[in-house]
């Protein structure tokens, strides 16, 4: 079969959770050819994995560029030039436009109706110039004219109204990209990468399945938090009705945990669209270690980052060390942030740790890492379906985690000694306890929850498993479109939106 | 209700209280309940502690937090509403300066000529046929790389906007190096056409044509480089180098200088000055740190060249606005060419008032669009769009007059001036010989500067197409003018096709600035 994959800021790029999902789902279903298209902010990277033959890749760069021409294999940029004359922008674009403007400065962003001026802009893109069309007089006066009737958008400062009108041409740009006739189209997030696909779905019927690995507007609004409100509203907006389009386009979803899963069906998605797909690990790149010998070791492997949380495991550490006198911690893992790890230092120096806590920095060999620790602890305040968790249990090691996003899901019921191994997010008392049943138990009770958890993730968090999974969403959307006629999305699937929208109690007070 | 109950009860009321101020204090102005259950979420709250406080999961609490959020984000909300204004100094006396140093070549030209009596290209030179190669070189050389220089300077400060320091490299590599053979054919097909054609002048003179026009266009495109990167201080220490080399030559060739061997001095100091800017780019100016991210991939040709199009068209047009008279003055029309020596010398001296106006050009332009847009779009909201419209047109006439004043001293200056200069630079002593065809040339070039004021503050809000619809009026309407006054004369010919053309080039530039400012909001936003 030919897949349309599309991606967005990850693969083949940038070096990540999602990226190296994709590295392994072309590499491990080589019977499928591959179409990558890969939403990227720029031109002007690095190509971190390598494709396989299996693969051809389509970059679509969003900035640094003038022309989409410049990048996308369009032909004759010039032909549509000539002919988006502005009769051409009035009765082809104008419509379209002002749907998608009144979308996007309304309280409420209809899913319907945004999906349908989209459409309406890709028939557009075919044969005209996008560029032009949003360059022209009335686009602008358009947009200007919905701004300066709401109160709260009339009250936004010019410079992000105009923003927000330029990066609109930018977040269209996928619009105009090629998407070629294949099998299956798979978004990797409901984001704009998303709308090639839906693009494709539109011209093509081609079923779409789409795999969130984070929950896409939960990071926009967590990025957007502090701007300013009318600002926000219009990207708000625009990246809720993105994800709603999407969730209502798609055939399947795969989200990688059953937490994200949650967030989807919150978001007003059928569950009987919603089929989980674990991310899952190669466990032959795993190996398991026998118990180090030595002092009680704490091992964290991963990013000294703030969604990590290292300051509550070093706190727990710290009442862990009041009875365990001898306990290490090693930190295992680049940081991403210099002030933060400057403050999990001064915290371990504060709590009189220095010869107890080190920060091993960056590591290749995940492997030695857990066989050098006795239990793992993992304090994130946010995840989504973590890898190193997987991992930590395929290397048959204890884990202490808290339960954000999927990492429940991953440990299951695991308990040592009647106390539970996943633990509330923020609390380094639980935390500590936790660890230190672990670490007061004996070798052979922390070499039997090692066990149970590596027999735990073959079962349940193969590498294997997850491409078999894959595959056979692949297929039966295949079989079902070549079986019967394609749906379209519409009837079947729910259409209402329990997102609440920008409440009436907000918008008086900010208008007050 | 027993008293654990109400414990219980005032707990989780000031837990919610609790998760409100922190919502706020992460998000002041949150949308809606989504937001704040994203919110709470990074601040550790799970569906277990939202139990706790007497909701049934996470997003139900996110419910009651939100309707809390307006006691603790009143003052912060109200604040985030209103634009907050940047502030921007007018340009000044300094921002003058900065913008003479991009006339520093040509300064350190005039001081040359003023001080020595020669120049690095000069064409005014006793032996006809050398005139007649160097002026014909130049022009050539100036009509081929016009287009060049303008299509690298606007790709070029896109990337050096983006930080690409690799697609600088190459953009530098594909037009300046193609604007260089595009340089040679051209001379060659001139020497060609001249010697092995016409029998115009000697085959010396010829290949001296050639050689000119070659290391002329080298230059051109090697401090092109250095230009987009405002490197004014190498582009100072290369000319007042080759000056200072200029100077010592001809202080020290006795009371007599060949002007042979002169202009061949000359030539060679150009191509020496031209090979060092060239090499420097290469080495210094172009680097590419090996570190940087390397690009990934080419942008399509053509797309390219749609995208440099305009600018590099509209370099042809002002180029030939600036060119064709002088070939016009040595009779053009008539199909020949013979250096025409008033003329070149009063409308090499009439160039001058370009100077200031191209200072004042720099100077405007920076300042828009590095600090007044941005200070204006900061200010006003989308309600106050008029208001910005009518600032900006404000500013625009303002700045209109300041040219026009800069004008009008400088065009006094040399024509009232210039002339007396004759007795303390006796390279002018003949100016006051050609009083009105000074004044004509002077006007003209006067007109020039205003056109290109106004087309550089269009190129600057990445709108080319007005400026190329001017430059091209203008080239129409020298050609007009010059046929039309050919009867009189190649001189006057010349000066009709120079003030006829940089007038209407003028007129129609100042008339699409004025329509594009006029709408000012909209001409930003097309910067897409």
């Amino acid at each position: 079969m030919k897949i349309y994959l599309s991606t967005e800021g990850t693969y083949p790029f940038v070096l990540g959770g999602v990226s190296t999902w994709v590295d392994m789902l072309v590499h491990g279903l080589p019977q499928h050819d591959f179409e990558i298209g890969a939403l990227v902010d720029n031109p002007h990277h690095r190509i971190q994995y390598r494709p396989p033959p299996n693969v051809t890749l389509q970059p679509i760069p969003l900035w640094g560029l003038e022309l989409a021409e410049e990048y996308l294999p369009r032909r004759h940029g010039w032909r549509r030039a000539l002919r988006t004359s502005s009769p051409v922008v009035r009765d082809h674009f104008l419509p379209a436009w002002e749907h998608l403007v009144e979308c996007l400065a309304a309280p409420e962003a209809d899913p319907r109706a945004l999906g349908d001026s989209l459409s309406a802009l890709t028939h557009f893109a075919e044969r005209y110039d996008l560029r032009r069309a949003l360059g022209d007089a009335a686009a602008w006066a358009l947009l200007l004219d919905r701004l300066q009737a709401n109160p709260i958008h009339a009250r936004t400062g010019l410079a992000p109204a105009m923003d927000f009108a330029r990066t609109m041409y930018r977040y269209l740009l996928p619009l105009t990209a090629p998407t070629p006739v294949c099998d299956v189209v798979h978004s990797s997030a409901a984001a704009p990468c998303a709308l090639p696909a839906i693009v494709a779905k539109y011209r093509y019927g081609t079923p779409l399945v789409l795999t969130e690995h984070g929950i896409y507007l939960r990071e926009r609004l967590l990025a957007m938090s502090t701007e300013p409100f009318g600002t926000k509203v219009l990207f708000a907006n625009f990246y809720r009705a993105v994800v709603e389009l999407t969730y209502r386009e798609a055939d399947v979803l795969t989200p990688v945990c059953g937490y994200n899963a949650g967030w989807e069906e919150a978001l007003g998605v059928d569950p009987q669209r919603i089929r989980v797909i674990h991310n899952g690990v190669d466990p032959a790149r795993v190996d398991v270690w026998p118990e180090p010998v030595g002092p009680p070791t704490v091992g964290f492997v991963g990013r000294i980052d703030p969604l990590k949380d290292i300051l509550t495991l070093i706190q727990a550490f710290a009442r862990v060390r009041r009875v365990i006198r001898d306990a290490r911690l090693r930190l295992w893992g680049p940081p991403t942030s210099p002030s933060y790890l400057t403050q999990c230092q001064i915290a371990v120096r504060e709590l009189g740790l220095t010869d107890a806590v080190t920060f091993e920095g960056p590591t290749n060999d995940i492997a030695a890492a857990y066989g050098a620790s006795h239990v793992i602890g993992l304090s994130s305040i946010s995840e989504a379906f973590p890898y190193t968790a997987v991992e930590a249990m395929l290397a048959a090691r204890p884990i202490v985690a808290t339960g954000v996003g999927g990492v429940a899901e991953a440990l299951g019921p695991a308990q040592c000694r009647g106390t539970e191994m996943v633990v509330e997010p923020g609390d380094p008392g639980a935390m500590a306890e936790a660890l230190l049943a672990v670490l007061g138990a004996s070798a052979v009770e922390r070499g039997h929850l090692g066990a149970w958890l590596r027999n735990r993730a073959l079962m349940l968090f193969t590498a294997q498993r997850m491409f078999d999974g894959y595959d056979d969403v692949y297929r039966g959307l295949f079989d079902a479109r070549t079986s019967e006629a394609p749906g379209s999305g519409d009837a079947t699937h729910s259409s209402a939106t329990d997102l609440s929208p920008v409440s009436d109690r907000a918008m008086a007070h900010a208008a007050s | 209700m027993t008293a654990g109950t109400m414990q219980n009860t005032e707990a989780g009321e000031l837990g919610l209280h609790i998760a409100a101020r922190t919502v706020v204090g992460r998000c002041p102005a949150p949308l809606n309940a989504v937001e704040v259950a994203v919110v709470l979420e990074t601040c550790g709250y799970t569906a277990k502690r939202a139990r706790a406080l007497g909701s049934d999961g996470l997003n139900a609490l996110a419910e009651r937090v939100f309707a809390l959020v307006p006691l603790y984000s009143s003052a912060s909300s109200r604040h985030a509403l209103a634009p907050v204004a940047l502030r921007s100094r007018p340009p000044g006396p300094l921002d003058l300066a900065r913008g003479l140093a991009y006339s520093s070549p040509w300064l350190v030209s005039l001081a040359t000529l003023l001080i020595s009596g020669v120049s690095f290209w000069s064409s005014n030179i006793a032996i006809p046929s050398i005139a007649d190669a160097v002026t014909l070189a130049t022009a050539v050389a100036l009509l081929v790389t016009g287009p060049f220089i303008q299509a690298f300077g606007r790709r070029a400060s896109f990337y050096i906007g983006l930080g690409d320091q690799g697609m600088l490299v190459r953009i530098t590599r594909w037009t300046l190096e193609l604007g260089l053979v595009a340089t040679a054919m051209a001379g060659v097909a001139l020497y060609l056409l001249r010697n092995g054609v016409l029998h115009a002048g000697t085959p010396a003179t010829a290949r001296l044509g050639l050689a000119a026009a070659i290391s002329i266009a080298a230059l051109q495109l090697g401090l092109a480089a250095f230009y987009v990167r405002r490197a004014f201080l190498s582009i100072g220490v290369i000319v007042g180098g080759g000056a200072a080399v200029l100077m010592w030559f001809v202080s020290h060739t006795g009371t007599y200088t060949d002007p042979t061997v002169l202009i061949v001095w000359q030539i060679r100091l150009v191509a020496v000055m031209a090979a060092m800017c060239w090499v420097a780019s290469a080495w210094w100016l172009l680097r590419v740190d090996s570190s940087a991210p390397a690009e990934l991939w080419r942008p399509s040709g053509s797309a390219l060249l749609r995208a440099v199009a305009p600018y590099g068209l509209y370099g042809l047009a002002f180029f030939a606005i600036v060119v064709l008279p002088q070939l016009v003055s040595g009779g053009l029309l008539e199909g020949r060419y013979s250096f025409n020596a008033p003329f070149a010398m009063t409308s090499g001296v009439a160039i001058v008032v370009l100077v200031p106006l191209l200072a004042q050009t720099v100077a405007a332009t920076e300042h828009l669009l590095a600090r007044q847009f941005p200070a204006w779009l900061s200010r006003f909201t989308v309600a106050q769009t008029d208001e910005f419209r009518q600032k900006v047109l404000r500013y625009w006439r303002e700045q209109l007059m300041v040219l026009g004043g800069l004008a009008v001293l400088a065009g006094g200056a040399v024509i009232v001036g210039a002339p007396r200069l004759g007795a303390t630079f006796p390279i002018l002593e003949d100016l006051a010989r050609h009083p009105g065809l000074l004044s004509a040339c002077t006007v003209g070039y006067l007109f020039l500067g205003v056109g290109l004021f106004c087309s550089q503050l269009l190129f600057s809000l990445s709108a080319p197409m007005p400026p190329l619809a001017a430059a091209w009026a203008g080239l129409g309407a020298l050609a007009a003018a010059s046929a039309g006054a050919a009867w009189a004369g190649p001189t006057v010919s010349a000066v009709a096709g120079l003030v006829a053309g940089a007038g209407v080039y003028a007129c129609v530039a100042v008339g699409v600035a004025h329509r594009a400012f006029t709408r000012a909001d909209l001409t930003y936003y097309r910067t897409l």
